[in-house]
């Protein structure tokens, strides 16, 4: 565990020292993330644990740029993002990062092929479409790239997340419980297909999970309670 | 920006169709569809009063002048360039076998009409009817005049102090547009005719209207400028065919502004609907919104996407309500057809239905603004923790939000074809719907601090009108903007319909005889004394000499009609009626100045009312020239006055003193004050010993005046009933957006333990709440802008018609009370615990 220690090294995809993320609402100012440091490597699939409200969301939020730290340093693939600007951290993310969502968040309106194919624009894809089919293909949903979110099944609407998250293929994959609004089933479909993408784009993996058996398959495991990092 | 991307998203979302979005269309609509349809209108009207100018104007061009006929060497001059026809206009009394009653008697000669036609019930020609029967002249008349007197074609009548034989009915006048409020019906006789009539003597009043036809190849314009330096008596009095109907012209421009400002109020307040549905949509998609943000959309990018899908709803509900308003002319055509009071000929008139789509989407811009700013700065934080707090609009789109509800101001009254009153009708408008905005918002805040002191039910409602979803912010501005305009136009015409049917025949003349000659003063006197059977006393009896002169100069320099006040400005064109007094009338107050002493017998003096004076930017001392009698009298400026118009009296605009026009023998007015009986005894002695003085029933006119202020009832209910429209649709927007919010909480009170009953009767009582706070407000608003027009502008006293008042805010508490109901039952519907797996 290479948790709370920072190290420079060439191969890393993702550095934080000493993160703090604190939201002011209506109960006042709640810490959220206290002094995290972490560095996820080139091609390391790590997994973020912890009991609810420990801060492992959040920490996969402000690691891909989703939401701004409080304070401290995050570097992404040597780009510093503290202190960026919202639309700054959107033009960093484009092409360098994918996430998928525990709620899939795919676009109602559009067909699985026209969500991915949108990712795929927005990250600069010369020819988004065929970049889209080929992410489809990749996780087996070529014969329902024309439909609309609604008429697929939940897992159906993971893989074609997946296939957004990966289309730009990108350095590192943030997989916020990917896998639970699934059935066993389509969810150990839906992890194989994020481990295995992974693998192939070498790729960098930070999944947030609360099952044990998918944190095991990881290479390294990162616990969280009340926004620190424990082991 | 990106906008391949930008024009992709923004596809995909509006192939996902409207639905939720007719509330939205609706109000940009109903706002457009006013302004585009007022536009349209008097653009038909406007087409149809140019097409027809030639005959409105009777000619090519025309100049009217009292008690005087055109000099040989005018007539000379006009006659080597056209045709002349001459019309002379009198009033007189005719008397047919029910009764006497005053008629407006046009002589005409054989040229007579130069342009259009006189078209006659029977189909015969206009100068074969004139032809005399038996030697008696004849007479074609209206048909109003008929029944008014009991009379039926072949009768022979009485008519001022000769008779006449009835041949046929009038069925249309080419002239007749620009006659005004007709009080008196029309009689036409052949200008031979006058003499045995009596009338149109040298010192009775009438009017002479000189029309030319000009010959081909002379255009008028030059020809009227060229004849007025030729005859410069005639100066600012010659018209042609582009000021055939001046008065319809500046009517039309005022109607236009008007029912215009009414669709500004349709689109402010409809505009809450507008902003509500963007805010609704923004907030249904901000889950969206942030995936966009989250796989790498710039704000920018977003903030285009929305904007995007709101301008094609927008330039949906526009060309929706423009497409209504350009069918209003056509449809008020083939409906009224000949009923219609003025000529129209419908068209697509262009700068109309642009006015209206360009208002109506600076509109959609102003309050779209800002909730499409809120989408902009919407971070993809939101899909780990939700919204609540992203739905601020940010400073720039809220910036934007004001200066295109100033754009919105400045370019309906620039648009405007009356951009002064307009403007000032357009500044009311934002006045009244940011108060109302602004007590809106205090309402919440008081009900938030109230809500603690109520319990049950009364606690839950008062809580709801003071919590975030509150009604009350929305509901005051939107309803409230309509119900301040009908309460302002209801209550303004209750109060003119009570002047002339109640407090003006107690306070002033019921009766008016004119044209009484100077050597029969003395008599008529002592008739009227003897008539009543008590001697004349100024509480009913008043007797005043009657001229008429027109205003040319004021210090010495000419006046200029284009350089004076629109209000004033007649006294330059036209002939006025003036008087002159020894004493000071009882209903006059001299402000500035003095009146002249008693017998003065100086230089002339002239007396004038403040607020005209003002006008024309005249102070005692100051001298004006009048064109009188054929010459120029000039007179000091002795004081200026104002008039008490609850009393009986004279109220001639200008008064001069003793002295300057008794050598004219002028004929006088006779005003009096009486009860209806034995003002027709008077009646009935006059007309049988002075035959040729007109009697004026003022008591019969305040009625006719009265029944057509009633008769606008559902005109002003309708134009009224477009803000009223789109602020309920405003309100039904923002109920709708408050469902989520209601079937949560009554999901939780359920749980709690309170009844089905309980919960709609909070729902309900909390909708009447806020529907009472706006129409209270929107009605008191309206009545703060009404009075002072009645007391200050109309200077009459004034009363509140509470009536309308209760009855028009007891409707809108009915109304939202129920849609209360309908929304507390709705929310009902759902299984508590559903709503709450669903809203965990």
């Amino acid at each position: 565990m290479r948790g709370n220690k920072l190290t420079s090294l060439p191969n890393q995809t993702l550095a934080l020292k000493d993160v703090s993320l604190a939201l002011t609402g209506g109960a006042g100012r709640v810490e959220i993330l206290k002094s995290v440091s972490a560095q996820i490597e080139a091609g390391e699939i790590v997994a973020l644990t912890g009991p609810s409200g420990s801060g492992k969301s959040s920490l996969l939020a402000v690691a891909a740029g989703l939401e701004r730290a409080t304070s401290g340093s995050i570097r992404l693939l040597g780009n510093e993002l503290v202190g960026r600007s919202e639309d700054e951290l959107a033009r960093s993310r484009r092409s360098a990062v994918g996430v998928v969502f525990q709620s899939f968040h795919l676009l109602p309106n559009m067909t699985a092929l026209e969500n991915v194919a949108l990712a795929a624009e927005i990250a600069g894809a010369p020819r988004p479409l065929e970049a889209a089919r080929e992410a489809l293909a990749r996780v087996g949903l070529s014969p329902r790239a024309g439909h609309y979110p609604s008429q697929l099944s939940g897992g159906e609407q993971q893989r074609t997340a997946v296939a957004r998250a990966a289309v730009a293929r990108p350095k590192i994959l943030f997989a916020d419980e990917p896998t639970g609004n699934l059935d066993s089933a389509s969810g150990a479909a839906v992890r194989d297909l994020l481990f295995g993408l992974a693998r192939e784009d070498k790729a960098s993996l930070v999944l947030v999970t609360h099952e044990a058996d998918l944190a095991a398959l990881c290479d390294r495991v990162i616990r969280m309670a009340d926004g620190r990092i424990i082991a | 920006m990106r906008w391949p991307i930008i024009l992709n998203v923004a596809r995909a979302e509006l192939r996902a169709g409207v639905r939720g979005f007719w509330l939205f269309v609706a109000c940009l609509a109903i706002g457009a569809a006013a302004i585009a349809g007022a536009g349209s209108t008097a653009a038909a009207f406007r087409a149809g009063l140019a097409a027809q100018s030639r005959s409105i104007l009777g000619g090519d061009i025309a100049f009217e002048r009292t008690q005087m006929r055109p000099s040989p060497a005018m007539l000379a001059w006009l006659e080597a360039r056209g045709r002349v026809s001459h019309l002379v206009q009198a009033r007189a009394m005719a008397a047919g076998p029910d009764a006497r009653r005053l008629m407006d008697i046009r002589a005409i000669d054989a040229l007579y009409p130069l342009a259009g036609k006189v078209e006659l019930e029977s189909g015969a020609d206009l100068h074969a009817a004139l032809a005399p029967r038996d030697g008696v002249p004849a007479a074609v008349v209206e048909k109003a005049a008929l029944s008014a007197i009991g009379a039926k074609i072949g009768d022979r009548i009485s008519v001022a102090t000769g008779a006449v034989v009835i041949t046929d009915v009038i069925a249309r006048e080419p002239d007749a547009i620009g006659r005004g409020l007709a009080l008196a019906p029309r009689f036409i006789v052949r200008t031979d005719a006058l003499k045995s009539l009596g009338l149109a003597q040298e010192d009775s009043l009438f009017d002479v209207q000189t029309r030319v036809a000009l010959r081909p190849g002379l255009d008028a314009k030059p020809v009227a400028a060229a004849f007025e330096a030729a005859f410069p008596e005639l100066k600012n009095i010659v018209r042609t065919r582009e000021r055939a109907a001046d008065g319809l012209a500046e009517t039309l421009d005022r109607l236009e502004a008007f029912i215009g400002f009414v669709g500004l109020a349709a689109l402010l307040a409809g505009g809450l609907g507008v902003q509500g549905a963007v805010q609704a949509y923004v907030e249904s998609r901000r889950g969206q919104i942030a995936v966009l943000r989250a796989l790498g959309a710039s704000g920018a990018e977003v903030r285009a996407i929305v904007a995007l899908n709101v301008s094609a709803l927008a330039a949906l509900g526009i060309a929706l309500g423009v497409a209504i308003g350009a069918s209003a002319p056509f449809i008020m055509v083939a409906i009224a057809g000949d009923a219609l009071p003025l000529p129209a000929i419908a068209g697509l008139d262009a700068r109309a239905l642009g006015v209206a789509a360009t208002l109506s989407a600076i509109a959609a811009f102003a309050f779209a603004a800002g909730p499409i700013g809120s989408a902009r700065i919407t971070p993809p934080a939101v899909l780990f923790r939700g919204a609540e707090d992203n739905a601020a609009t940010p400073l720039p789109e809220r910036m934007a939000g004001w200066l295109g509800l100033l754009a919105l101001g400045g370019c309906a009254a620039l648009f405007s074809p009356a951009p002064l009153f307009a403007g000032g009708l357009a500044l009311g408008a934002f006045a009244a719907f940011l108060a109302l905005r602004g007590l809106g918002l205090l309402a919440q805040r008081a009900a938030r601090g109230a809500s603690g002191g109520a319990r049950g039910v009364w606690r839950l409602a008062i809580t709801g009108l003071g919590g975030r979803g509150s009604l009350a912010p929305a509901a005051t501005p939107a309803i409230g903007l309509g119900i301040a305009l009908l309460v302002f136009l209801t209550q303004l015409q209750a109060n003119l319909v009570t002047q002339v049917t109640e407090t003006a025949p107690r306070q002033f003349a019921t009766g008016a005889f004119l044209e009484v000659q100077h050597g029969d003063t003395d008599a008529f006197d002592n008739l009227a004394a003897a008539a009543i059977g008590q001697p004349l006393a100024p509480a009913w009896y008043q007797r005043a000499p009657v001229l008429t002169a027109r205003l040319t100069a004021h210090n010495g320099a000419m006046l200029i009609p284009e350089k004076i006040p629109i209000e004033q400005r007649w006294v330059v064109e036209g002939d006025a009626q003036i008087s002159f007094l020894d004493g000071q009338p009882d209903n006059f107050t001299v402000k500035q100045g003095a009146w002249w002493p008693r017998d003065y017998q100086g230089p002339p003096l002239v007396s004038l009312e403040e607020d005209f004076a003002r006008g024309l930017n005249v102070k005692p001392g100051d001298t004006l020239t009048f064109a009188a009698l054929g010459q120029d009298i000039e007179a000091r400026v002795a004081n200026l006055r104002t008039v008490d118009r609850e009393r009986m009296g004279p109220n001639f605009m200008f008064v001069f003193s003793p002295g300057v026009f008794e050598a004219a023998n002028p004929r006088s007015i006779v005003l009096v004050r009486l009860e209806e009986a034995p003002q027709t005894r008077l009646e009935t002695d006059i007309a049988s010993m002075f035959p040729g003085v007109v009697i004026l029933r003022i008591r019969d006119a305040l009625e006719a005046v009265a029944e057509i202020f009633q008769s606008l009832t559902l005109a002003i209910r309708a134009v009224a009933a477009v803000a009223v429209v789109a602020g309920a649709l405003a309100v039904a927007g923002a109920i709708a957006a408050g469902a989520r919010r209601r079937l949560y909480e009554a999901a939780i009170l359920k749980t709690l333990g309170f009844t089905r009953a309980q919960i709609v009767a909070a729902f309900s009582i909390e909708m009447a709440l806020a529907g009472a706070l706006a129409a209270l407000i929107g009605a008191a608003l309206g009545l703060a802008a009404a009075a002072p027009i009645i007391v200050f502008v109309l200077k009459a006293s004034w009363a509140t018609a509470s009536a309308q008042v209760v009855s028009v805010v007891g409707v809108a508490i009915f109304i939202l009370a129920l849609a209360g109901i309908v929304a507390g039952f709705s929310a009902l519907r759902t299984p508590p615990s559903r709503v709450l797996r669903e809203n965990r």
